[in-house]
């Protein structure tokens, strides 16, 4: 193993942990400030309680997604030093935005946290917690336009530092409207509020599984009924997005957009390739739907689409990320499945919410939810490989080759080993320590 | 003095400030948690988060700042760093973890990893500090680091004693710790000296332009009489007076440093060209006043209007 395949390893992990906990320091606000405004406006103690007790995770997952978020920006520094030198000149400005982005999520959740009780009206501590949400959208859709930027490059001349490696003509605003900016933020914010929303939604649904009386029962349906309203409108969001996204890669990342899809060789009519196995570079055993792609990525059947034949055999993404492809799209499918046969239970009067297989799939769509995530993220990252900024610089040429890396990338691995189950560990104590009950009926 | 140069330095000199403040607590902790365990609380619950956003503050402002020297930073001290990133982990979670803890021994303990984990990601910052104005420990023709002697030579061992005395005085002038306010002049005292022996020693390794700005030190020097003197009497705005010679002293530290990093590197060689200056200025102006209201309110909440808090 190289010292490239530590800092890979290294940069994949520690993002891998810290997305999930970025996605629900997403989310969260919004759940919350729903339940809370929920809670004061039908006088419903449930959800007044939801508020609070959510709250708590928040802070909790907060406090750790804070540090593990320390940790991701030192390793895009450390790890990548060449590519951070180029991105400080040319990308930076969402980059430092994000840091007021941040520090507003942080104050506002302290001012939210120590001002339960101190506003006379009690629409004034939602009103204080809206900053929060709004933060955590800004911070994670500034952060997201530096990684449009590695995908698609903007704000400097290009070929004269591919040719020269000087930088010139720096226009350091071009990175907000990189040509998959816009498109790239949607997508990335509504797949980390579907995954947070989803997430929540098997909680609710493992413990309303679990509780005997009604108090609980009830709770627990209240949170379930708002995070499905919720996980509707995400999961469109989702749905929309992601297909525009991949039509997005037919014109501006072409290389991936063939990996993704097992197009070896450009074509019209291209049929839509589900499964196979890569062998020699060219995928097998796959099943086709003919046209299907051709339509998806051009609005027509005869439309052409990109192979990887067109482009030098080095610079060929793995076809891995097909397969991680069709996890995403084919789990996203399921997910959306049970979700729609929830609605359909609700609008037949089924009352899916006393119904112990309709919880049981709901947990298994949290589960599945988060697959997607890194799924999708993993496949986002690998499909540009093997370029760190698109057609300006290798990941190779970008690295920290320093032997330090490896023996602390086994210390960081060894580390969240023990830091992700013991902080459920600490969560679960936290709420043993406050039953439900003595909360709503202090309430 | 180059303004961007003064944006990143005062980023870090307040944050440097509350971050002394919590090396205090984290000390104050550690040794007697127990008995000042709502004084600690009550300082920080509603600011723990912030420093550590202070931290990724200066990281991203120092990446705005000085962009053509990040790769050299990233080769030097890749080990050091990630390793420090490891207690600032450590640090926020089990602090966290114990803010929610019922059992007086399970907070006690997370307590305790929590004040480890900092002293302990103080040590590393600090060293790798004392390294980027000295060049002690790292060979940047060579992009190469030893760890070791970035750690332990004399002038980091100094400087590492001298911070962690001053954290002592802050802490024993904000909290009025048992009898240690009578003597906080002492640790003070001991801070200067060490401090004034190690700069002595590396002269002009580090503070070349100290015979020009020697003036400048009278200002921490009397406002630090002051506040021991202060403290001693138990003033009720000492503390103030405490945090306020903190951050001066650091300032001034930073003042007759300038502009030399790695002991005769010229950091001005290093700072953002002309396109990308004008955006930082805009933005830290506008972001910095807003991040001060912000800051403001919540101090004023967290502080002033703490009573009917119940969670």
């Amino acid at each position: 193993m190289l010292i490239v395949d530590f800092d890979r390893f290294l940069m994949g992990f520690s993002l891998g942990v810290h997305i999930p906990l970025a996605s629900i320091g997403i989310a969260l606000p919004v759940i919350i400030l729903i339940a809370e405004y929920l809670g004061i406006r039908y006088a419903d103690k449930n959800y007044k309680v939801m508020a609070r007790r959510l709250a708590i995770v928040l802070v909790v997952l907060f406090g750790i997604g804070t540090a593990s978020g320390m940790l991701v920006a030192l390793n895009i520094l450390l790890l990548w030093p060449k590519f951070m030198q180029l991105v400080a000149q040319v990308a930076i400005l969402p980059f430092y935005l994000e840091t007021f982005a941040f520090f507003m999520e942080t104050i506002f959740l302290g001012i939210y946290i120590y001002s339960w009780n101190k506003f006379r009206n009690p629409y004034m501590h939602v009103l204080a917690g809206v900053p929060i949400a709004i933060g955590g959208f800004l911070s994670g859709g500034l952060i997201t336009m530096v990684n449009a930027f590695m995908n698609t490059p903007v704000g400097f001349n290009i070929p004269n530092y591919i040719a020269t490696g000087m930088l010139t003509n720096v226009d350091p605003l071009a990175v907000f409207n990189s040509p998959t900016a816009v498109i790239e933020l949607l997508h990335v914010l509504s797949t980390s509020c579907f995954a947070a929303v989803f997430i929540f939604l098997a909680y609710m649904a493992f413990m309303l599984l679990k509780a005997q009386d009604e108090q609980k029962r009830t709770y627990y349906k209240r949170g379930l009924i708002l995070l499905i309203c919720l996980a509707i409108i995400f999961t469109l969001f989702a749905l929309v997005t992601g297909i525009v996204s991949i039509a997005t890669l037919v014109s501006v990342q072409p290389e991936k957009y063939a990996a993704i899809e097992g197009n070896i060789n450009p074509q019209a009519f291209a049929p839509e390739r589900i499964g196979g196995i890569p062998i020699n570079n060219t995928l097998q055993y796959y099943i086709a739907i003919p046209y299907l792609q051709s339509i998806l990525a051009t609005g027509s059947p005869s439309g052409s689409v990109p192979g990887l034949s067109s482009y030098p055999q080095s610079t060929w993404p793995p076809l891995i990320v097909h397969l991680m492809f069709d996890i995403m799209v084919g789990t996203g499918f399921l997910v959306a499945g049970i979700l729609a046969l929830f609605v359909i239970l609700q609008l037949l009067k089924k009352n899916p919410l006393d119904n112990a297989k309709m919880l049981r799939l709901l947990i298994v769509a949290g589960a599945l939810a988060v697959i997607i995530l890194e799924v999708g993220w993993v496949m986002a990252e690998l499909g540009r490989q093997p370029w760190i900024i698109y057609n300006v610089m290798l990941v190779s040429d970008a690295a920290n080759y320093s032997t330090s890396i490896v023996p602390i990338t086994g210390a960081i691995f060894l580390f969240y080993l023990f830091v992700i189950p013991f902080t459920f560990i600490i969560l679960r104590r936290i709420f043993k320590d406050r039953p439900l009950e003595n909360e709503l009926n202090s309430q | 003095m180059n303004i961007l140069y003064l944006i990143n330095y005062l980023i870090l000199s307040v944050f440097a400030t509350l971050f002394i403040v919590e090396v205090g607590i984290a000390l104050l902790s550690l040794l007697k948690y127990r008995n000042y365990r709502d004084e600690i609380r009550k300082f920080l619950l509603p600011i723990w988060e912030v420093n550590g956003t202070f931290a990724a503050f200066y990281l991203v402002n120092f990446e705005v700042t000085y962009p053509t020297l990040l790769n050299a930073v990233g080769q030097l001290y890749v080990a050091p760093l990630l390793i420090a990133a490891i207690f600032f982990i450590l640090r926020s979670i089990f602090l966290v973890y114990s803010e929610y803890m019922n059992s007086p021994q399970k907070e006690n303990l997370y307590m305790d990893i929590y004040a480890l984990s900092t002293l302990a990601l103080t040590l590393i910052a600090i060293s790798v500090f004392d390294s980027g104005i000295s060049g002690i420990g790292v060979s940047l023709q060579a992009n190469l680091a030893d760890f070791l002697v970035l750690l332990f030579n004399p002038f980091n061992v100094l400087m590492l004693i001298g911070v962690f005395l001053i954290a002592i005085f802050v802490v024993s002038s904000c909290f009025k710790v048992g009898r240690m306010h009578e003597f906080g002049i002492l640790p003070l005292a001991l801070a200067f000296v060490l401090m004034g022996i190690a700069i002595w020693a590396y002269l002009p390794l580090v503070f070349a332009n100290l015979a020009a700005n020697a003036y400048l030190l009278a200002f921490p020097a009397i406002l630090g009489i002051i506040a021991a003197i202060m403290q001693r009497n138990m003033s009720r705005y000492a503390n103030h007076l405490t945090l306020f010679w903190l951050f001066v002293s650091i300032n001034v530290f930073g003042a007759i440093e300038y502009p030399y990093v790695f002991g005769d590197i010229n950091i001005l060689n290093y700072v953002a060209a002309p396109a990308i200056s004008s955006a930082i200025l805009w933005i830290s102006t506008i972001g910095g006043g807003l991040l001060i209201i912000a800051l403001s309110y919540l101090i004023y909440l967290s502080y002033l209007k703490r009573e009917n808090a119940s969670y």
